[in-house]
């Protein structure tokens, strides 16, 4: 089984950004990277995947069209077993409470500290498929 | 940034003007018709009394002096008549003395005598006869002829002896002796048994001096005619003596007609008539009737009349006169009458038009002056209302100057704030925007150079000559250090971001009162912390000196924590620089903190024993960008957003005390109540020393 | 009234100076005198014929008397000078004078005092003389009769009477009182003379005349000569111790035993109207002559007593005066 970690952000360069900063963990297989640039491309890979391999979801939060704020719901309510953690370069309370009103679990500013990151995915991970 | 209102003077407000087309014109007409009527009026009321006056007067008068002459020329008429009559009489009279029923027994002598005596007291008696009672004549006296004693004559047929007997005496009638002088034949009768008869030549020219002598006003005269109208008495003896017949005189021939008409009344009537000389005259006329001679007394009409004339003269003339000096009066009353009313008018004209400074000077002691009283009284009220309303307008200009100038410092603020906001805003958009591409630099730089290691690592193993591998190493280092290179200059462009972001944060713009001790510690706080945090080894004494009166401010309590802020971590900075230079070794970093309230506004100060600020840089530390720090240190918007914030959003001022090397203060002034009084502070930051 | 004597007294003025300008060539009055320049009783009369002309106004008047006396050539003389000096009114005092005037005049205005000038034919008749002469007659023929019968009376004693007459009592139809004279003195029983004396130096050869006879009374007639020789004749008669009756008043006073006559002074008054009436522009042919009025009878007591003549109470009472 797969491990899925959906991450969901509108640049382009993030897949590359996350690519590379995870390259290691997915040379390794440890799990697998998905990347949406929209929200209705996320909700469709929401639906694509399968049920238990999408274990966590990032997400912008600033995204043209649909965003991230009114994604959240949509995919608490699609899959109100993945966790979803926001992204966003606004770290104030405001933002925090709206986000965790919305069902995200946590939210993780830019720029995005990967170690923290690493250490919080290897950790859900971990859980689920037992230690790398 | 529009004018302050200057005190405008207040205008008047306008009366208003009910008389409105051509106003000067009507006012002209207005003024004329009044002293117009006045004198009109006037005039035209006395010519009024002085013509009714007038003509009942002259009426009156007319009536008056008619019946007045006629009276007086009845009157005279009867006058001339009874001298006339006296004048016979008298003639009779003194023949008399003759005629006493002894006298035939007289002696001859004596009668002679008596006749001498006769003709020396009668001067008409020409001649003087008597005859015996046969008529025969015994004795006759002349002056112009001798005696004749006993002549004889018989005179017993003619009348003059019978008539006298039967009617004692018998008046002959008038002639001309030589055809011009007038003679009368007078014969008596005597008294007594068989009498005789006494006859006299009376010559009439002498009743001339009687009639002549009754005066008749200044042209009147008084004739006397017989009854066959010959002219025997006149003014003119030369009429007399010319036996001018005057029969056909009107006036004659109507009394002459009256006579034979039996009409025999005493005093007549009067005419106006034609008189000898042709001119009207007014005749009155007596008859005496013993000798049957009709006395006429006349008066030329305009004689008779002249008092009556000259009535109408004198009342024509002071009807003019009067006319006159009503008219001159009138005009002069009217003017004058009118001349307070004009000053009225005037007057009212002047507060009309605003003009209130004079007043109406009116002193006729009568309603004019009452009125005119009032309109001082009002123009008084209305100056003084004036003066009221100008002090309050001045006030309430006063007022609404400084509530202008409050508006736009608030609206300076205001924009201040929203520049600063809007500033604040474009920067964090800016700011965001462009953290994302750094993030993305800085990310890709790192992984760029864990990459390069990587390649190290797994170039590791290879079979690599030691110059091919010398290269690798040198270029793998290089790729490692320009990547560090990139990613320091993109956390130095981060932290450009940061700081901007940080300085250019607009707060909820909310002011509110806060209590500034407690502001101040909080920023300390945050401060010292902030600084510890950014750099462990961070040590500096904190020395709080608040006034406990400093009590609370309206502020914008995120905006002044964030000058606080840059001031303490501005001071924390020169203390540690002052420190890094190591050349005072018992040099203690210390930050002081001082409040003091100042009544209306209350004082933070800031000192630092830090480096101090040189005078180059002082002028322009305040200014946006400028910093003394090293690059990546500081932005340099620090000290010229604080001056923003404090001047121009809380209305208060800073001031900075410095000696370099030695320390630096910061004194800052914020008035408590925060944008309202903040042109004062300004003004009194501007002006202090 | 002021108003009233205003106009009267501007109209007077007016008047006045229109008067005066007729007058202011000096409207000249010339009289024409049968005395001597220094006669008083001239100069009386002329004085008042002055001040009658003054009474009535005209005091601006140039006023020229001419003295002629007793002369008839001298009279004459004056006459003719008188009237070359174009008077506006002559005034002639007794005939002579009139006659000297007349003779060079018909046409100036003449007011004469004395004679009848219809007699003379200087005028048509007394009531409207028709010509330039007006005037005043002083005398009546039938005086003639009244001083025989007066003179009588006085002196009963006489037989004779003489009038004494001179040339000027002589007209066309004889002597002015000839008639009433003659009739008269027959009527009485007296035995009339009329002796006229011609000139001065007769005066006394007739008195003596008359002297020679008795019981004469002598009557002066009236005239230019009378006047002139009055005194003369009384002085003659008196010495002839001659009872003399004058026509002319004065005499009487003047040693004549009595005079009847006229009132001079009267008739000269009521001539010199005549005067004013006609420099008032009144036409003298309109002005009636008049006759005489008054007479006065005077008598001289003293020359009584000188000639012994007692006058009776009657004449006395006649008397108008008597003079003492």
């Amino acid at each position: 089984m797969t491990v899925l970690i959906l991450v969901v952000d509108d640049e382009p360069d993030v897949t590359e950004l996350f690519r590379q900063q995870f390259r290691r963990e997915l040379r390794a297989g440890r799990f697998t990277m998905d990347f949406a640039h929209s929200a209705p491309d996320a909700l469709a890979c929401l639906k694509a995947s399968d049920a238990s391999s999408l274990i966590l979801m990032f997400s912008d939060i600033n995204m043209p069209g649909m965003t991230g704020l009114e994604l959240l719901p949509l995919v608490r309510a699609a899959r109100p077993d993945v966790p979803v953690i926001m992204i966003t370069a606004y770290g104030d309370a405001d933002t925090r409470a709206k986000v965790l009103a919305g069902g995200a679990v946590g939210l993780i500013t830019k720029p995005i500290d990967f170690d923290l990151l690493r250490s919080e995915i290897d950790r859900r991970v971990t859980s689920i498929a037992g230690p790398a | 940034m529009s004018k302050p209102l200057a005190p405008a003077a207040v205008s008047n407000p306008p009366m208003p003007d009910v008389t409105q087309p051509a106003p000067k014109r009507s006012l002209r007409r207005f003024r004329l018709r009044l002293s117009g009527k006045f004198g009109v009026a006037f005039v035209g009321l006395v010519t009024l009394v002085l013509l009714i006056h007038g003509a009942v007067d002259l009426f009156l008068n007319f009536e008056d002096a008619k019946r007045t002459a006629i009276e007086v020329q009845r009157e005279k008429a009867r006058a001339a008549a009874e001298r006339v009559q006296a004048f016979l009489s008298e003639i009779e009279n003194q023949i008399g003395w003759t005629t006493r029923a002894e006298w035939r027994r007289v002696a001859p002598e004596q009668r002679r005598y008596d006749f001498i005596r006769l003709l020396r007291q009668a001067p008409a008696i020409t001649e003087v006869a008597y005859l015996d009672p046969s008529g025969r004549e015994q004795l006759r006296l002349s002056r112009l002829e001798p005696d004749a004693i006993g002549s004889g004559k018989d005179f017993s047929a003619t009348p003059l002896f019978t008539e006298a007997l039967k009617d004692k005496i018998w008046f002959g009638p008038v002639y001309f002796r030589r055809g011009s002088e007038p003679y009368m034949t007078i014969a008596v009768a005597h008294s007594g048994r068989d009498p005789g008869v006494t006859v006299a030549e009376v010559n009439l020219k002498l009743i001339w001096d009687v009639v002549s002598s009754i005066k008749i006003g200044e042209g009147g005269y008084a004739f006397v005619v017989t009854s066959n109208g010959h002219l025997i008495a006149h003014p003119d003896l030369s009429l007399v003596l010319r036996d001018t017949d005057l029969s056909n005189l009107p006036e004659v021939a109507i009394a002459l007609a009256s006579i034979e008409a039996g009409d025999k009344r005493q005093s007549d009537d009067y005419e106006i008539t034609t008189g000898i000389d042709g001119g009207s005259v007014l005749a009155a006329r007596a008859t005496i009737p013993r000798v049957d001679w009709i006395v006429f007394v006349q008066l030329p009409l305009r004689e008779a009349m002249q008092p009556l004339i000259e009535t109408v003269i004198q009342t024509v003339s002071l009807f003019f006169l009067s006319v006159l000096l009503a008219t001159v009066a009138g005009t002069y009353l009217a003017r004058r009458m009118v001349v307070p009313i004009r000053q009225l008018q005037d007057g009212a004209e002047r507060f009309g038009a605003g003009d209130l400074s004079e007043r109406i000077v009116i002193r006729t002691g009568d309603e004019i002056e009452t009125l005119a009283h009032r309109f001082n009284l009002m123009a008084s009220r209305v100056q003084e209302s004036y003066e009221t309303l100008e002090a309050k307008v001045e006030e309430r200009t006063r007022d609404l100057n400084k509530s202008l100038d409050d508006l736009q410092k608030a609206q300076s603020r205001l924009v201040q704030s929203e520049k600063l906001a809007s500033l604040g805003q474009l920067t964090a958009g800016i700011a965001h925007e462009i953290k994302n591409p750094l993030n993305f630099v800085n990310n890709f730089a790192s992984l760029s150079s864990d990459l390069v290691d990587e390649l190290q690592e797994v170039l590791q193993p290879a079979n690599l000559d030691p110059k091919s591998r010398e290269e690798v190493d040198e270029i793998a280092e290089l790729l490692k250090g320009n990547l560090g290179k990139v990613v320091q200059h993109g956390k130095r462009a981060d932290s450009i971001i940061k700081n901007m972001l940080l300085h250019s944060r607009s707060g909820s713009g909310e002011h509110r009162p806060v209590e500034i001790n407690a502001l101040v510690e909080e920023s300390l706080n945050l401060a010292y912390h902030g600084a510890r945090a950014a750099q462990p080894t961070f040590n500096v004494t904190l020395v709080r000196d608040l006034d406990p009166a400093a009590g609370s401010a309206d502020v914008y309590p995120q905006e002044l924590t964030r000058v606080l802020l840059n001031l303490m971590s501005n001071g924390f900075y020169a203390t540690e620089k002052r420190k890094a230079a190591g050349t005072e070794p018992g040099y203690e970093p210390t930050l002081s903190i001082t409040t003091r309230d100042h009544g209306d506004r209350v004082e933070i100060r800031v000192l630092d024993n830090g480096t101090g600020i040189p005078e180059s840089v002082r002028a322009k530390m305040f200014d946006p960008f400028f910093t003394t720090k090293p690059p990546g240190e500081g932005t340099g918007l620090g000290l010229s957003l604080s001056h923003d914030i404090l001047v121009k959003q809380h209305g208060g001022s800073i001031d900075v005390a410095t000696e370099p090397g030695q320390f630096t203060e910061f004194t800052i002034l914020l008035p408590r109540g925060g944008g309202r009084n903040a042109q004062t502070i300004v003004a009194q930051g501007q002006s202090a020393p | 009234m002021r108003r009233r004597t205003l106009l009267a007294g501007l109209s007077v003025t007016l008047a006045g100076r229109s008067l005066a300008a007729l007058a202011d060539e000096r409207a000249h009055v010339a009289a024409l005198w049968p005395f001597v320049t220094d006669d008083p009783e001239g100069l009386a009369l002329a004085a008042t014929l002055r001040a009658t002309l003054r009474d009535h106004g005209k005091s601006d008047l140039r006023i020229t008397d001419y003295w002629g006396g007793g002369s008839p050539e001298r009279t004459d003389a004056l006459a003719a000078e008188l009237v070359a000096s174009a008077p506006k009114v002559i005034f002639t005092y007794l005939k002579q004078q009139l006659a000297a005037v007349c003779a060079v005049t018909r046409t100036i205005p003449v007011v004469s005092v004395g004679p009848d000038p219809v007699r003379s034919e200087y005028a048509a008749s007394l009531q409207r003389p028709g010509g330039n002469v007006t005037g005043f007659m002083l005398y009546e023929p039938s005086l003639g009769g009244k001083w025989v019968a007066a003179l009588k009376e006085a002196v009963p004693s006489i037989e004779r009477v003489a009038l004494v007459s001179n040339p000027n009592n002589e007209g066309r139809y004889g002597n002015f009182f000839a008639e009433p004279f003659l009739s008269t003195a027959t009527a009485l029983g007296l035995e009339p003379t009329i002796a006229t004396i011609k000139s001065e130096s007769e005066i006394e050869p007739v008195i003596t005349q008359l002297a020679r006879q008795e019981r004469v009374g002598v009557i002066v007639a009236p005239g230019t000569f009378g006047e002139a020789n009055g005194d003369r004749i009384v002085a003659f008669v008196t010495a002839h111790r001659l009872p003399t009756l004058f026509a002319i008043r004065r005499f009487a006073y003047r040693g004549g035993l009595m005079a009847y006559g006229p009132d001079t002074t009267d008739a000269i008054s009521r001539a010199t109207a005549y005067v004013d009436r006609i420099l008032n522009g009144e036409n003298p042919a309109i002005l009636p002559i008049q006759l005489p009025t008054r007479f006065d009878f005077i008598v001289n007591l003293e020359t009584a007593q000188a000639l012994g003549i007692t006058f009776s109470s009657a004449l006395l009472a006649q008397a108008d005066e008597i003079v003492e």
